[in-house]
């Protein structure tokens, strides 16, 4: 049913499960969140763009969805390459409590998401271009066109995992602050 | 994607009569497929390859045992146990013990193979077998012929699959009857337990799949098989010693 992504971000998606840091440390009923994208700049070495992939687990529903917990672990990945540059216990550098047998933080998909499997495979694609689009013009240092930006923001709240949001926005604020818009009630 | 019904061929049998992944059956060196003289491979009827088909073993009929297999399939207890019941399949099968899964899952987890409610990584699957006494083999790039070949030689099957494609929902179906996030990869641990290439047109893979309420002895076709098992780069583990009779 699951076509290959046709886009370079879906398929280094793809490509990092299959590393051996992934099935060593990882284990292979993970989920991927949507990626939050980082540039560093050239002040203390090179620059580069690079894709931060938060890691998170759930719990299938009989019947349908997935009951979601918060991401456990990050996998950071070069734009250009596709190397892995740094993986992050989040278990272990905690930065946010996560009390044993806490419940779940939400359940996919949520009230945005009643399509079919189909069409949210398409909504699904469309972002991971619209991904693609923004990592390569950070990539040559610009910023994407508005009505792109509107577009992926508009795509990413849609789909971003229901109960997820408060977490990737500590994982990557400035990047969900831009597409998102300030979190609710502010930080 | 594969419109070509042999299109698993020219992967599976090297036309130049070598092993290409290079890790194929101890057994078979050589890799050159059913027409080896491999006398365990004999032993199950496979004959010489169809000249026209080279992925079809001619007068093969099924490879394995799925029945008697499904006789230790039950449900995962938890959504995230699925390499933990597969091993205790083969465990229980091998061994002729039967183990049970919150006992299996205690000592993963004590060893770290386990995370509860995450799962289990790809290459901590084979552990409990190990622990228990039964050595594995694990594989990457595995092919059909190495099902077969362990198949035929009667030991356990664990691979690697993306649950999105064995389990082959209707795309038009509601996202929210789906027990999953579509699009994830690989994520999902079954045992093959048997290939059913009885309809030559439309060889099967015979699965116990721990993930379904009917998941005893689930076929699935051979390319639907093969594109879910591709997500794992083919990732396989082969429990040694055969299985107990």
């Amino acid at each position: 049913m699951t076509e290959q992504s046709s886009t370079r971000t879906g398929r280094l998606m793809h490509d990092v499960r299959r590393t051996p840091t992934f099935r060593q440390l990882l284990p292979m009923e993970s989920m991927l969140a949507w990626p939050i994208p980082l540039r560093r700049g050239a002040a203390d070495g090179p620059a580069g763009v690079y894709l931060r992939l938060p890691v998170f687990g759930g719990a299938r529903v009989a019947g349908g969805g997935v009951d979601i917990h918060p991401p456990f672990a990050t996998l950071t990945v070069c734009w250009g390459t596709g190397r892995i540059v740094e993986y992050t216990d989040l278990r272990f550098t905690r930065p946010w409590p996560v009390p044993a047998g806490a419940p779940p933080v939400g359940r996919f998909p949520g009230e945005a998401l009643r399509v079919s499997i189909g069409e949210y495979l398409r909504l699904r694609e469309r972002l991971l271009r619209r991904y693609d689009e923004l990592l390569d013009n950070m990539s040559r240092g610009r910023s994407l066109p508005t009505a792109t930006a509107q577009e992926f923001g508009s795509l990413l709240a849609r789909l971003i995992e229901p109960g997820l949001e408060p977490y990737l926005r500590i994982l990557g604020p400035k990047f969900f602050d831009r597409f998102l818009g300030p979190a609710p009630g502010g930080r | 994607m594969y419109d070509d019904p042999t299109w698993y061929a020219a992967d599976t049998l090297d036309p130049s009569g070598t092993d290409s992944t290079g890790t194929g059956d101890p057994d078979d060196p050589g890799g050159t497929g059913p027409d080896n003289g491999d006398p365990d491979v004999d032993a199950v009827d496979q004959g010489p390859a169809d000249p026209d088909r080279p992925d079809h073993p001619a007068g093969a009929d099924v490879v394995g045992d799925p029945d008697t297999s499904a006789g230790y399939w039950h449900q995962q207890e938890d959504t995230t146990t699925c390499a933990v019941a597969a091993q205790e399949f083969v465990l229980d099968e091998t061994t002729g013990t039967d183990r049970t899964e919150a006992d299996l899952v205690q000592l993963a987890t004590e060893q770290g193979w386990y995370i509860p409610g995450g799962g289990t990584p790809m290459n901590e699957v084979g552990n409990l077998l190990e622990h228990h006494g039964v050595a594995v083999d694990r594989q990457d790039g595995a092919n059909l012929d190495d099902l077969r070949f362990a198949l035929a030689d009667r030991d356990g099957v664990i691979v690697a699959v993306d649950s999105d494609e064995i389990w082959t929902p209707d795309p038009a179906d509601p996202l929210e009857g789906y027990p999953g996030v579509p699009g994830q990869g690989a994520d999902h641990a079954v045992q093959v337990t048997g290939l059913d290439y009885r309809n030559p047109d439309h060889p099967m893979v015979i699965l116990n799949d721990p993930g379904l309420p009917e998941g005893a002895g689930m076929r699935v076709p051979m390319d639907v098989f093969w594109n879910a098992w591709e997500d794992s780069g083919r990732f396989m583990v082969r429990s040694a010693g055969g299985r107990r009779d």
